[in-house]
């Protein structure tokens, strides 16, 4: 009981040192801060004292999360103003060329980033990892990472044809290694 | 015309996190209330059929016997045999083939069929969204990815995430209120909603990838490569009959005496090649389970590694536990729920953000609304559909759901019908209470659902009490 309590004392005193850091003005805030994210990470070892590393770092991180949303519940201002009514319209229709741009960032980030991530993640596991088994869990573990960050970058640059090409180069160059 | 894109990177990051999020936002919605549901598959499944005879401990030999008598009429018997062992989570006995499933009385006789269509019904819409396997599971894998591109532009997109770490401001501006919600689940949520895509999105691409590393780095044998991951078949030359299963299970205990069995497999069954497969927690350790092969007769032949083998390997096999939250009991169940909940409000939320900057009402707010609170209406029917009257989950969920977005849509009054769905989220739980009750009447198990139940039809009845801002909706002829 007791290295169960131990750890769970931990993460909670942490998340109050970094609310109380968050909610306190002047020089001490940053001292709560800092003594939170310190004992968040004692505490994160604790956890893996009590329950070994792979169940301990799911606690860890899921009781800090879930401490986190209670003291934000203790902060809660309840508005009773500021509502504004909304009109009801009917929706614009967008036109062709709007379409089409989605359309096409659409296939940008489903179809051309997740075949790029896919052969990114085959050539870079290829070059950094030995033996079958641990490349293949690198490429499971990386894939969706690098097909996340391609969307992002997909959908967040400011012309749609730079990200083509840039995608598109990143899945070639991946192609290359693979097959040098 | 194409409207220029900021230069700023956080509204740019805005945008792209809006982007993805409504491209994804009603799927997301309905993979993470399943997700979260599921999370209590085992006990579902309990729920779903609470006639059924538990027990924890059992004999070996007498459970190898009936094993074996069972099996022996060849009608029943497919390549692959399973005994799924009771577990303190799941405290019954199953044998299953590839096409069948029987649970085990108390006195080792085998009992009725499995019924769990309901909690499959839950499962196919995680895993497929109900739409046609072979290709679904990909998407699915796809939404993962998505859901990695949406926490990397939402943190881009969130400039005072410090400044804003614990504000929650309820009530007032939608906009505000929805967004602070978002926010501050989205963003001390998010080492577990990150670890959710990178793990889900492996579900559905695990056999694409390795078909392609097979080509690329074994010559095409991709046998070779899941051999290499999930271990090999060996190759036996046995006489004809059954499986000493109570052997391996001794052997077993002799040789990892800390171990719990869960699973036995039977591969290549009815033919000489037959052999016994047992898959045994360790306590710790999130890989599925450790895997020890016998021979027909329960002679030891190999260890599968998946407990102290190569690094990648242990991953891999780590992956489903994490995922699904099946580890370390009543616990972690509860945080899984609870941090699942959260990412299914956080995707509801985040179209409901988009929806009230738009600052004029239409027809995809009634859309929305049918779609977040039809859903609790539509599972909660099929359950009561499949569980208390053995009809059709899938098209008891369907039904009502297409009838709750119809009914919204001719309402034109998104908060009118969100607290008509929540009446009727209400009025279907306590419908399914008093009918599981007098349909499963008697067992341990309904005492506690009908108390649930009922907790659940109050939570729906508060929340259509409350309602929102009482204002009066504006209405522009269209």
């Amino acid at each position: 009981m007791f290295w169960v309590l131990l750890p769970l004392l931990g993460s909670a005193a942490s998340c109050f040192l970094i609310f109380a850091g968050w909610r306190t003005d002047g020089p001490g805030s940053r001292w709560f801060s800092v003594l939170g994210w310190a004992l968040a990470v004692v505490s994160g070892y604790l956890w893996s004292i009590a329950f070994g590393w792979e169940y301990g770092s799911v606690y860890a991180f899921g009781i800090a999360s879930i401490t986190a949303w209670l003291l934000a519940l203790t902060n809660v201002r309840v508005r009773t103003t500021g509502h504004k009514d909304q009109a009801r319209t009917a929706p614009t229709i967008p036109a062709i060329s709007v379409v089409t741009q989605h359309v096409l960032l659409f296939v940008l980030v489903f179809l051309l980033s997740g075949a790029s991530s896919i052969v990114l993640s085959l050539s870079v596991s290829r070059w950094t990892v030995v033996g079958d088994v641990n490349r293949l869990a690198l490429v499971f573990l990386l894939f969706p990472a690098v097909w996340g960050v391609l969307a992002y970058w997909a959908t967040v640059e400011t012309r749609l044809i730079r990200a083509v090409v840039g995608i598109t180069a990143l899945g070639v160059t991946g192609f290359g290694l693979l097959v040098v | 015309m194409q409207t220029p894109k900021p230069k700023n990177w956080f509204v740019r990051s805005l945008g792209a996190h809006s982007w993805l999020g409504l491209v994804v936002g009603a799927a997301m919605y309905w993979i993470c209330l399943s997700g979260t549901l599921l999370v209590f598959h085992e006990d579902l499944g309990r729920w779903e059929q609470p006639e059924v005879d538990e027990f924890r401990e059992y004999d070996e030999a007498a459970l190898s016997s009936t094993f074996n008598t069972w099996f022996d009429d060849p009608a029943r018997v497919t390549p692959h045999l399973w005994i799924i062992l009771p577990t303190d989570t799941l405290p019954r006995i199953r044998f299953a083939s590839e096409t069948d499933s029987w649970l085990l009385n108390a006195d080792g006789t085998v009992g009725p069929n499995e019924r769990n269509a309901w909690t499959e019904m839950l499962m196919d819409l995680h895993l497929y969204l109900h739409l046609p396997k072979t290709w679904a599971m990909v998407l699915v894998s796809a939404l993962g990815a998505m859901l990695v591109a949406l926490i990397i532009s939402g943190f881009f997109a969130h400039p005072k995430i410090i400044r804003d770490a614990f504000k929650l401001r309820l009530g007032g501006n939608r906009q505000l209120e929805q967004t602070d919600i978002h926010n501050r689940l989205s963003v001390w949520g998010a080492p577990f909603h990150l670890m959710i895509a990178v793990t889900g999105a492996y579900f559905g691409l695990a056999l694409v990838i390795m078909g392609l590393y097979a080509q690329v780095f074994s010559d095409g044998d991709s046998q070779a490569i899941v051999a290499d991951v999930f271990g090999g078949e060996p190759q036996l030359e046995q006489q004809e009959g059954g499986v000493a299963i109570d052997a391996a299970l001794r052997r077993l205990k002799q040789l990892a005496p800390d171990v719990t069995p869960v699973l036995v497999t039977v591969h290549d069954a009815g033919t000489p090649n037959r052999f016994i497969e047992i898959y045994a927690t360790i306590e710790g350790r999130l890989i599925y389970s450790e895997n020890y092969v016998f021979d027909a007769q329960g002679e030891y032949l190999e260890k599968r590694g998946f407990s102290d083998g190569e690094p990648g390997k242990q991953m891999i096999y780590s992956i489903y536990r994490l995922h699904f939250g099946r580890f370390g009991g009543l616990g972690i169940k509860l945080l899984y729920g609870l941090l699942g909940l959260a990412i299914t409000i956080v995707s509801a939320t985040g179209i409901n953000i988009w929806l009230a900057k738009r600052r004029a009402r239409s027809w995809l707010d009634d859309l929305w609304v049918a779609v977040v609170w039809g859903a609790p209406v539509a599972i909660l029917l099929s359950a009561l559909a499949a569980v208390c009257f053995g009809w059709s989950p899938r098209l008891w969920f369907w039904v009502p759901y297409i009838v709750a977005t119809v009914f919204a849509l001719w309402l034109r009054d998104d908060r009118s019908a969100r607290q008509w769905l929540q009446r009727g989220a209400s009025v279907a739980a306590l419908i399914l209470t008093v009918a599981y009750s007098v349909t499963h009447p008697s067992s341990a198990v309904s005492t506690a659902v009908a108390g649930s139940t009922m907790v659940l039809g109050v939570m729906f009845a508060a929340l259509s009490a409350t309602g929102g801002p009482k204002t009066t909706v504006l209405t522009v002829p269209v």
